[in-house]
């Protein structure tokens, strides 16, 4: 009778933490996907001057409008100065004790400059002006641009692929420390390293798995900024090859525990076999080992991946945190998840931005699958020669 | 000279005594069967004929042991190019998980001083003399994995002979067998006798009595009797031989 309830319980908290997983997925898709499908223009309407023959821009239009890098005239416009009034800057204009009429005074004045452009609720616009059409087309700018301001204002530059750019280099910097280091640590500790040692040393290396991650960063932050700062006589510390070798270091337990695992689990005959040939313990370890442990040595890489794409505090503490596309790991970046962690707490919730960060979680959720898909996929099946 | 010469030759491990002073000598070209039970000693005695046993913690080792008159354990001899000279195929087949090719060149390569031209060549050879080429000749490329545990071993024991030993050490090397790969090795065995010196380890006392021209039975570490394969098998002079040979124990 007791047993049929135990496996009750644990059917019970393993269907528990199947739907949960699942409730997170859903969840997840829910909130990221209708970022593709609205636009950041709710509730608000884009207006000119009734002369101005200017009647539909793109968003990227608009937005070289405002940023003064464009000017009408490139669009068939009036030859004037632009005057851009959105919510962000109506305080320009209006003292913020100004009662409703008043706004609608002054607005209805400033309606008279030729080269004004509205963005403001359909409720505030004065009547004489006529309504711009402003096309967004969500997969090109969340795909292609190249900017990332989702809250600049009258519209947001929500291309995600600086982010991605930052994620890439501090995931590349990373598994370029972390491979090498944790093949060689794997290496010497099952080669070289005499047994007496093994257990304190094993201790230290899982101590510095479960350190928290914001210890590693203020660390980081403390000792390895200033540190990249001299050597690359740069102004800034934070960048992407900080975050990268603290990252790679702080993967470094997780990759040498798996190739250990592996170099310990070949079969005692095949090494002596080896030696049996006349090889040294170094041409056992080149030849033999480590072609015999590369399976598990890509799935190390590919999981060591997918931890450093997802590592946020680290990163936020010493990326620098500048969305900008760079193309040097020494510049400032601002990885996928730094992201998530910064805005989100910001952006309220149901709007335009908060369904692009959470468009940024599901896009940041398909990579660290594929890359964990992968791994499994590959995992060692020739593990069993020479059983 | 003989080509293996004991003189006393006891092992320890740690505090373990594995084998109590054991003296044999081996002619050139002879095979010599080693049997006895289970933890007798007999498997560490091959394994000191190419200093395998040097990697066992608490290993150690009193009396001489020589190879073509050189003692093998004198501190001048490197192990590495001692197991070029002696060696050993394991209790079960051990391919290394690469092509049939590049497991046979395995311990070519090691040498670094062949070309590619030669090591083909050598690397056909010890096919040819396992008994292997013509099963495999268009497969080469193929991993080794793929082949049925007979020719495995076969393959193990090509790879041995490609380094071109003048000594053979086989521990067990049918016990995962099938009989008719078994009887494939034995063949393979009663020829390589012509240009080798073999020791081999084997739980079967008729594989050793078909094979070997010597026989050593080990018990508890001692060597019990040693002699002629033909008068071993008719007239043990040891009780304990004769109960272990007529199966009474072991």
């Amino acid at each position: 009778m007791r047993g049929r309830w135990g496996q009750r319980f644990l059917q019970a908290a393993a269907l528990t933490t199947f739907l949960v997983l699942g409730g997170l997925t859903i969840f997840l898709f829910r909130e990221g996907l209708p970022a593709l499908s609205k636009t950041p223009f709710e509730g608000i309407v884009f207006a000119v001057h009734p002369d101005n023959p200017v009647s539909t821009l793109t968003a990227a239009q608009v937005r070289a409008l405002v940023r003064q890098e464009k000017r009408w005239q490139d669009f068939n416009g009036p030859d004037t100065v632009l005057i851009p009034i959105y919510l962000a800057n109506i305080e320009r204009y209006v003292p913020p004790t100004a009662s409703i009429q008043e706004i609608r005074l002054i607005l209805d004045s400033l309606a008279e400059f030729p080269g004004i452009l509205f963005a403001l609720p359909p409720a505030l616009l004065p009547s004489s002006v006529k309504q711009l059409r402003v096309e967004w087309e969500g997969w090109k700018e969340i795909f292609f641009s190249t900017q990332w301001s989702p809250t600049y204002e009258p519209v947001p530059a929500v291309g995600f692929l600086p982010l991605l750019v930052g994620s890439l280099w501090v995931s590349i910097i990373g598994l370029a420390v972390v491979v090498p280091l944790g093949l060689a640590m794997a290496i010497y500790v099952v080669e070289f390293l005499p047994k007496s040692f093994y257990y304190p040393i094993k201790i230290l290396w899982e101590l510095l798995a479960g350190l928290p991650s914001v210890v590693v960063g203020f660390w980081g932050l403390v000792v390895v900024v200033p540190w990249i700062q001299k050597v690359f006589r740069l102004t800034a510390g934070e960048t992407a090859l900080t975050a990268g070798i603290l990252l790679g270091w702080m993967t470094l337990p997780l990759m040498a525990s798996l190739v250990e695992e592996a170099l310990r689990a070949i079969p005692r005959l095949l090494e002596e076999s080896s030696y049996g040939l006349g090889a040294t313990q170094w041409q056992t370890i080149w030849r033999l080992k480590l072609p015999y442990v590369f399976p598990s040595i890509a799935t190390a890489t590919l999981l060591s991946a997918g931890r450093i794409l997802g590592e946020t505090m680290v990163v936020l503490m010493v990326s620098g945190n500048s969305p900008l596309l760079h193309f040097s790991p020494l510049q400032p970046v601002r990885t996928l998840p730094a992201t998530l962690a910064a805005e989100l707490g910001e952006a309220p919730v149901g709007s335009y931005h908060y369904h692009v960060l959470f468009l940024l979680g599901v896009i940041l959720f398909i990579l660290t699958l594929g890359l964990n898909l992968s791994a499994y996929l590959i995992h060692p099946k020739d593990a069993q020669a020479a059983r | 000279m003989y080509k293996v010469e004991a003189r006393k030759v006891s092992v320890w491990y740690g505090s373990y005594k594995a084998l109590d002073e054991v003296s044999l000598c081996l002619e050139r070209n002879q095979v010599l069967a080693l049997i006895g039970p289970s933890g007798c000693g007999k498997s560490t005695f091959l394994r000191l004929l190419n200093r395998m046993n040097d990697y066992i913690e608490g290993f150690r080792m009193e009396g001489q042991l020589l190879i073509d008159g050189e003692d093998i354990y004198s501190p001048e001899v490197d192990p590495v190019y001692l197991r070029r000279r002696v060696g050993m195929v394991f209790q079960k087949p051990t391919p290394f998980p690469f092509s049939i090719y590049e497991n046979v060149a395995y311990g070519l390569r090691l040498q670094n001083r062949l070309k590619e031209s030669q090591i083909r060549e050598r690397v056909e050879q010890a096919l040819r003399q396992a008994a292997l080429w013509d099963e495999i000749k268009d497969n080469l490329k193929k991993s080794a994995l793929a082949l049925s545990g007979g020719q495995q071993q076969r393959l193990c024991i090509a790879r041995t002979l490609a380094v071109r030993p003048s000594l053979l050490l086989m521990d067990e090397p049918t016990s995962a067998l099938d009989p008719i790969s078994t009887a494939k090795i034995e063949e393979l065995i009663h020829e390589l006798r012509q240009t080798y010196t073999i020791v081999i380890v084997t739980h079967n006392m008729q594989q050793a009595a078909r094979i070997s021209d010597m026989t050593a039975f080990f018990y508890m570490g001692r060597l019990i009797e040693y002699g002629r394969t033909k008068d071993f098998f008719t007239n043990p002079q040891h009780p304990e031989t004769l109960r272990y040979i007529t199966g009474r124990f072991g």
